[in-house]
């Protein structure tokens, strides 16, 4: 079944309608076992809130994340207990509504503004919903350009999560301090993989992970600004890509070009056999010394991904085929629900988003402009087509204290989980095999890296129980090199390309009169789509959803929370702290920065 | 370099400036221009760290994408600095700054509350540092100009650096606010006028600040807003001559390490360093034909 809560079935051509189709406000409603859990949780909360041992604290700035963040949490600190735990973000970002009324084009400058880390991709994504409002494909060899940038963008993000923004929480600073009989252990336990990286024992690697100052941190500062260059290649800058627009790329497809990027591309694979061997040591030791970190900020897979890396042999830009271009991509979509497999159909993905703004210093909105999508398949109030981005009105009573301004984005009703692991985890259970180097395999998937510097290598990714903490680091190591062999088969079609002559980089764009698109794309932290109407050739409504929502966002209609407060809520604290005075809730901030929001 | 300028040679045994701690606040905006800072590289920003630099003084950041610490003790951080227990202090803001409604949401953008539990705006910290920061430095036309935050039909009310601190400020070494506008600006840009600033404050070298506060080798090289490189373009046949002149450093030095660089290799120019940027020049640099 594909729909669970959402009142919306199949009938036997696989189409979408409603259930009842009599029904007057199909989706205005609460999900019974959503309001019980929702009154269970806040039972519980409420009795031992009086305990003794119970603290309130709040962790504001959130450092090392991309958003700007604050936790308001409830600690039971005798029992090791999180009663709960709120998110923040104390950032409005004006974009979406500054799209609006403009020409459909300056979407993309303007939309890139978003997140600077997801630039690439938020401009590709604003691309693509243009393109497939306007029913234009740009030339192969601009699908592969574009393909690589978002590789080189997607690499950095990646290194940077590990390096710069969740890693630096293991290094010896804090672990020294958080964890004292962990680093202890760690100073007499061998590496594994110490041929490969170097590092002696744990404490060695680290030491390596101190921010810009350890081996590993400056080395990955060097790999950082080597996957930049990548994306600079194609976007002639990055941040913000000066040469994305729909229907192709303003950089020359030129052989130059892609031999300078395969020249840096051997350079990540050869570190992607590294930087996996030093994050599997690191994990394994981790679960190995504190059997508690299999559960530190762990979820029921509730997984989300459109996919990216489109294969220029399939796409064609339109609503009407996005299912078989969408299967087609070199990352696959999916959702998974409580661990089972929902749809791979992206036509599933977009008309199961609604997006929640009663806790949010947004207002709703009162009309519904579309019942269906372009093929005629349900779609709810709110869904991002019909959602309007309204602000309080200044004279307002103040917001509510728990407001963020964050909406909070949701699939059938569920939280989804969005980023690296999510991305790996969709594509080896739906089986998804568009990149002859990666392989979907049982329990995981394989990634073959050729011969560098260092000898070839088959990267195993064993899909773990279930998310957690540690487990989205290892997934955002192997994520480098799963980005890196793309990248590698998209050199390969290029050459291919401009073998046969094929070098054409933009075809003609032509702005729509009435129309509606979607942009799907991804970055390292997750799922990015764009939504757009047009009217009279300017755009009417822009909507923006990007990983920030889907996981930092906090409490939806029914009073659900979000993603990773869901993850602090069950998660164990056994940092070793002595005193209430000195408590950081380090443990709660490794499950913050593992989803890289 | 003129004769005035002392030589290089100085003994930097005797550098009145051997530490800078470096506060770097945002505002509105997107935290680009920190990512492009981390892409400068010979130096980068770690070689700073290190007092790689000779004359340069050794640095530390203060950074919210980049510290280690969160919360009270990213807090206490600021309010060391503040208070000059820190020593020299450089002073960036990356990102516009908002309106301060002074109200319970705090019009977003705070940056941590106070000990009775009130908001603290970015403005109010701007103000803080204001006197005690040896300079001020902006980063990005949103910190710069406004930028794109303040573009039409933006609900932000937000101001600019020099705005905020009004036309005549001097900061502790006698400098006007330091702009390095951009959307992002190249990190490079960024390191080579930290750099240079170091050495002015040394009084090794003169900081060579244009009309409107940016560093005038920088900002020479002039260009205009481009449509991208487009097949069936609008840019064929078109008249550069009655276009606005716009002042970045891109077409001559690229985007990183001399590569990229957006009109450079066919990118568009949508005038991103300029002070009106976005609406008037964002039209000049579409890609698709008008329509009728």
């Amino acid at each position: 079944m594909v729909f669970q809560t959402l009142p919306v079935e199949f009938d036997g051509f696989g189409r979408a309608r409603l259930r009842d189709e009599e029904a007057e406000q199909p989706y205005f409603f609460i999900d019974q076992r959503r309001r019980q859990q929702v009154a269970q949780f806040e039972r519980s909360r409420i009795e031992s809130i009086s305990r003794p041992g119970v603290e309130r604290m709040r962790v504001e700035p959130l450092n090392r994340t991309n958003g700007r963040l604050g936790l308001d949490l409830t600690v039971d600190l005798q029992n090791a207990r999180v009663l709960s735990a709120r998110m923040e973000s104390v950032e409005f970002s004006p974009f979406e509504l500054m799209t609006e009324n403009r020409r459909a084009s300056d979407a993309v400058p303007i939309s890139s503004r978003t997140r600077g880390g997801a630039s690439g991709a938020h401009a590709i994504s604003s691309s693509l919903a243009l393109e497939m409002a306007g029913g234009i494909v740009p030339p192969p060899l601009a699908i592969i350009a574009r393909n690589l940038g978002a590789c080189g963008e997607l690499i950095a993000d990646c290194v940077r999560h590990l390096f710069l923004l969740a890693g630096p929480d293991y290094a010896e600073p804090v672990m020294r301090k958080s964890n004292p009989s962990i680093w202890r252990r760690a100073e007499s336990t061998r590496s594994a993989n110490a041929s490969l990286h170097g590092f002696g024992t744990i404490a060695e690697l680290m030491r390596g992970l101190a921010p810009m100052a350890g081996d590993l941190s400056l080395e990955a500062l060097q790999i950082y600004r080597l996957a930049c260059e990548i994306s600079t290649l194609v976007y002639g800058k990055s941040p913000h890509p000066s040469t994305i627009f729909p229907g192709g790329n303003g950089v020359e497809g030129s052989r130059e070009l892609f031999t300078l990027i395969l020249g840096r591309i051997n350079t990540i694979l050869d570190y992607g056999k590294l930087v996996v061997a030093v994050w599997d040591d690191l994990i394994d030791f981790l679960y190995e010394a504190e059997p508690k970190f299999e559960r530190l900020g762990a979820l029921p897979a509730n997984l989300i991904s459109s996919g990216l890396w489109d294969d220029p042999e399939f796409y064609t830009a339109t609503y009407s085929t996005c299912n078989d271009w969408g299967a087609r991509r070199l990352s696959g979509p999916g959702i998974i629900v409580n661990g089972e497999k929902r749809s791979s159909r992206l036509t599933d993905l977009n008309i199961g988003l609604e997006e929640f703004v009663d806790h949010t210093h947004f207002v709703p909105w009162d009309r519904q402009r579309f019942t269906a999508d372009p093929l005629d398949n349900p779609i709810s109030p709110y869904h991002p087509w019909n959602k309007e981005t309204l602000l309080e009105a200044k004279s307002a009573q103040p917001p509510a204290a728990d407001a963020t301004w964050l909406t909070a984005p949701r699939w059938d009703r569920e939280t989804m989980e969005c980023g690296s692991l999510a991305r790996l985890w969709i594509n080896s259970v739906f089986r998804h095999q568009n990149c002859e180097f990666i392989l979907p395999v049982r329990q995981g998937l394989e990634i073959n890296l050729p011969k560098g510097n260092h000898p070839a290598k088959r990267l195993n990714w064993y899909r773990p129980d279930r998310p957690n903490a540690l487990e989205r680091l290892r997934a955002t190591a192997y994520q480098i090199s799963y980005a890196g062999m793309v990248a590698y088969a998209n050199l390969l079609t290029a050459f291919d390309c401009l073998r046969r002559g094929e070098s054409g980089m933009s075809n003609r764009f032509i702005l729509p009169d009435r129309s509606r698109g979607i942009g799907f794309w991804e970055n390292g932290s997750g799922m990015i789509t764009h939504h757009l109407v047009v009217r009279n050739h300017l755009i009417t409504n822009y909507q923006i959803n990007g990983p920030v929502e889907w996981l930092a966002s906090s409490l939806d209609y029914a009073g659900w929370p979000g993603v990773i407060e869901q993850a602090l809520v069950n998660s164990p604290l056994f940092e070793e702290t002595g005193s209430i005075e000195d408590y950081r809730a380090i443990d709660l901030q490794r499950v913050v920065r593992s989803f890289a929001p | 370099m003129s004769s005035e300028v002392p030589s290089l040679q100085s003994d930097s045994l005797s550098n009145p400036l051997e530490h800078v701690t470096l506060v770097w606040l945002s505002g509105v905006g997107c935290n680009g221009c920190t990512l492009a800072m981390l892409e400068a590289s010979n130096p980068g920003i770690e070689d700073l760290f290190f007092g790689n630099i000779p004359d340069a003084p050794r640095v530390t950041l203060i950074h919210p994408e980049l510290s280690m610490e969160s919360g009270v003790d990213f807090l206490a951080m600021l309010d060391r600095a503040v208070d000059g227990r820190l020593g020299p202090v450089v002073l960036v803001l990356e990102g516009a700054i908002p309106e301060d409604r002074g109200d319970a949401s705090g019009a977003g953008y705070r940056i941590g509350r106070g000990k009775d539990g009130h908001p603290l705006s970015l403005s109010w910290w701007v103000e803080q540092f204001a006197s005690q920061a040896e300079a001020l430095i902006a980063i990005g036309t949103c910190a710069t100009a406004g930028g794109l935050p303040n573009a039409l039909g933006s609900p932000l009310q937000v101001r600019s650096l020099g705005d905020l601190l009004g036309p005549g400020f001097v900061s502790r070494a006698g400098l006007p606010v330091i702009n390095i506008p951009g959307c992002a600006p190249p990190g490079e840009a960024f390191i080579e006028t930290l750099t240079y600033l170091f050495l002015h404050l040394q009084q090794l070298v003169p900081l060579d600040l244009d009309d409107e506060g940016r560093p005038r080798w920088l900002y020479l090289h002039e260009t205009s807003p481009l449509p991208p490189r487009v097949e069936f373009s609008p840019a064929i046949g078109l008249d550069l001559s009655n276009r606005p002149v716009i002042h970045c450093p891109v077409p001559s030095t690229g985007w990183m390490r001399k590569l990229g660089g957006c009109a450079r290799v066919g990118g568009s120019c949508i005038g991103c360093t300029e002070p009106d940027f976005a609406d008037r020049l964002l039209a000049l640099a579409r890609p698709d034909p008008a329509v009728n």
